[in-house]
């Protein structure tokens, strides 16, 4: 302050003084300094001045420490080791010792301080003691620590890029993270500007230059998208862009954080997928549920009272003798026999088509017996015509009553397409794999537009639909199909106007592997 | 208490089917009784004895045609009683039945199969 004062007033400086008045003014200088503890040490070490920096730094008055050795201001594991008296040494040798370390204050706490030791002496060399400057470094060593923690976490961060970005976009930072995750190293990219990471035509619409903005408008901008490698490979990026500003505002530059978010994005889509996939067989089992209701309900509420309609007029035809009602009676059973076959017909098609195939209940079983068996029937049934049956003894892989089924309805439609004046024949033969059954008519031959869908369900065309000789779905051929298939063999036909109708069956004689 | 020898049981839930079964076998000669479930058929046969044959639905209320033919078979005086499944499931007949039949049966059918047990 005095020496503020001493200027104003226009004194000259130092060399007008005494010698007394300029100690005077050096003291006043010393005692006015706050940030720098400034005192004398004897030449032994103890304290003989005191400045106000000196007592705000480390605590004590000027009362309690003056006379006091200045190894108090060491913490006491340094003290013990005799530092102190050897940085006298070497002051008093070399003129001067610096160093920053670690000082105590009187309430204990530690500081962080740079202190400079002089040797003072006077005009015949002889040492009269040392100046000590101590200046408290601790805020910044903190700071630098905290600096250079905050270095060490970016570089050994590896699973996020994070780099600066200067104010127009060019990148003046990088990490190992962004080393790893976009493939260049510091060298090649420091300098280039950041679109370099963007496709095409994400840089065609502006896309950098907008996050820039919206970055410095807002403080912040981020958003997932693709972003390219070094090696042009496309990644999933989560980008972070947060803007940097100083104290007073101005831009510095852009943080921009990337985060590699490819294989989540990935497992996040096959772990839709997989959610899907559950729902998706959910549904199914639920389907398959109302499937398995509506073949119930199909099953046996229709069939009762079928039944009941069916042993009510077996038991009429047994006690009405008049012949009208007679022939009532038999058309009333062939109904209700035709719609029993028609039930078990869009049992049949529903089990085959929605609800998982056919029940088959595979056994070895006798082919020529089940053969002879149907043939007899439908002999009964049609007196008047001739079928002949060959078929050497057999036992093959399958389900008797199915497979009566299938013979009954080609035998059948043979007998009722087939020319009345010829017969029908019956043949089957054996192989080393595999049994064939040739059913074959003479007569009309099937159309090739109707061959090629003659076991498709309902195939029947409109104009079809009414005839004589039909009387069912059109579902027998399909299901026979549906049957033999699920025997692990087929059904082929070949009709002509020379050959007549043939329809051939393979059933392999072996356990099939699948349905 | 009819002569337990010539006795059909029928146990059906259907009141139609099952009437017109007793009115099918009574015709021919047949005596004839019927249960709507099993509880009912087994507290029939403690009146009857051992009947000649079983009638056997399988889907009813109550006790179902499984059950019913599980307790009879557990009874020695009973295990050798011909029991005929009449069904509409008739593919998941219990084993060990003596015949499956699948409905809606035929009026002929139903005698011939009584006939082979039953005398009338």
């Amino acid at each position: 302050m005095m020496v503020e004062r001493a200027e104003a007033r226009g004194e000259r400086a130092l060399p007008v003084h005494s010698e007394g008045e300029s100690a005077q003014r050096f003291r006043l200088l010393i005692e006015s300094v706050r940030d720098y503890a400034i005192f004398i040490l004897d030449p032994d070490g103890r304290v003989s001045t005191w400045n106000p920096g000196a007592e705000r730094i480390k605590g004590y008055s000027a009362a309690e420490i003056v006379g006091k050795h200045f190894s108090t201001f060491y913490p006491p594991e340094v003290a013990a080791t005799g530092k102190c008296d050897l940085e006298l040494v070497i002051a008093a040798q070399e003129g001067r010792f610096e160093e920053e370390g670690w000082r105590i204050r009187k309430d204990g706490s530690r500081l962080w301080a740079n202190v400079t030791i002089t040797a003072l002496r006077d005009s015949d060399g002889q040492l009269v003691g040392f100046a000590k400057v101590t200046q408290d470094l601790t805020a910044r060593r903190a700071a630098e620590e905290e600096t250079r923690r905050f270095q060490l976490l970016v570089e050994s961060v590896k699973d996020y890029a994070i780099f600066i970005l200067d104010p127009t976009g060019r990148i003046s930072t990088w990490n190992p993270g962004a080393q790893r995750i976009k493939g260049y190293s510091s060298d090649e990219i420091i300098g280039k500007h950041f679109s370099i990471f963007y496709p095409a035509e994400a840089i065609a619409e502006g896309k950098c230059e907008m996050e820039l903005e919206v970055a410095a408008r807002e403080g912040r901008f981020e958003e997932e998208g693709w972003r390219l490698r070094k090696d042009g490979s496309r990644f999933w990026a989560n980008v972070t862009i947060t803007t940097l500003r100083d104290t007073v505002n101005g831009l510095l530059g852009f943080a921009k954080v990337t985060q590699d978010l490819t294989q989540r994005r990935e497992a996040e889509a096959s772990r839709r997928a997989l959610a899907e996939q559950r729902a998706a067989l959910a549904e199914k089992a639920r389907v398959q549920e109302f499937q398995e209701r509506f073949l119930a309900i199909l099953g046996h509420d229709l069939r009762n009272p079928l039944a009941s309609i069916d042993m009510g007029l077996g038991i009429l035809q047994e006690q009405v003798k008049d012949p009208a009602a007679t022939r009532v009676l038999t058309r009333m059973l062939s109904s209700s026999g035709r719609m029993t076959r028609m039930i078990e017909q869009i049992l049949d098609l529903t089990r085959s088509r929605l609800a998982g195939g056919l029940d088959l209940d595979l056994r070895v079983m006798d082919l020529q017996g089940t053969l002879t068996k149907i043939v007899d029937e439908l002999r009964i049934a049609h007196p008047h015509r001739a079928i002949e049956l060959d078929a050497p003894a057999a036992s093959i892989w399958g389900d008797p009553d199915r497979m009566e089924q299938v013979f009954s309805n080609l035998i059948g439609n043979a007998i009722l397409h087939g020319d009345p004046a010829t017969e029908v024949t019956v043949h089957a033969k054996i192989d080393e794999h595999a049994v064939i059954i040739l059913v074959h008519n003479e007569g009309e031959p099937i159309p090739a537009d109707i061959q090629r869908k003659i076991f498709d369900p309902f195939r029947r065309g409109e104009r079809e639909s009414r005839t004589a000789k039909t009387t069912g779905l059109g579902l027998g051929l399909y299901i026979s199909w549906e049957i033999v298939r699920g025997h692990g063999g087929s059904i082929e036909i070949d009709s002509s106007a020379e050959q007549g109708t043939t329809f051939s069956v393979k059933i392999p004689i072996h356990q099939p592997t699948q349905k | 208490m009819t002569n337990p020898d010539h006795t059909v049981l029928i146990v059906e839930d259907e009141e139609d089917l099952r009437e017109l079964m007793r009115d099918a076998l009574q015709m021919r000669g047949y005596k004839v009784v019927t249960a709507e479930e099993g509880t009912d058929a087994l507290r029939k046969i403690e009146d009857i004895g051992r009947p000649c044959v079983i009638l056997l639905d399988l889907l009813m209320p109550g006790m179902n045609g499984w059950d019913f033919f599980e307790k009879v078979r557990e009874r020695p005086e009973l295990s050798s009683v011909p029991v005929i499944v009449h069904s509409s499931a008739s593919s998941r007949a219990p084993a060990g039945v003596t015949r499956v039949l699948q409905k809606p049966l035929a009026f002929e059918s139903l005698l011939s199969v009584v006939a082979e047990y039953c005398s009338n």
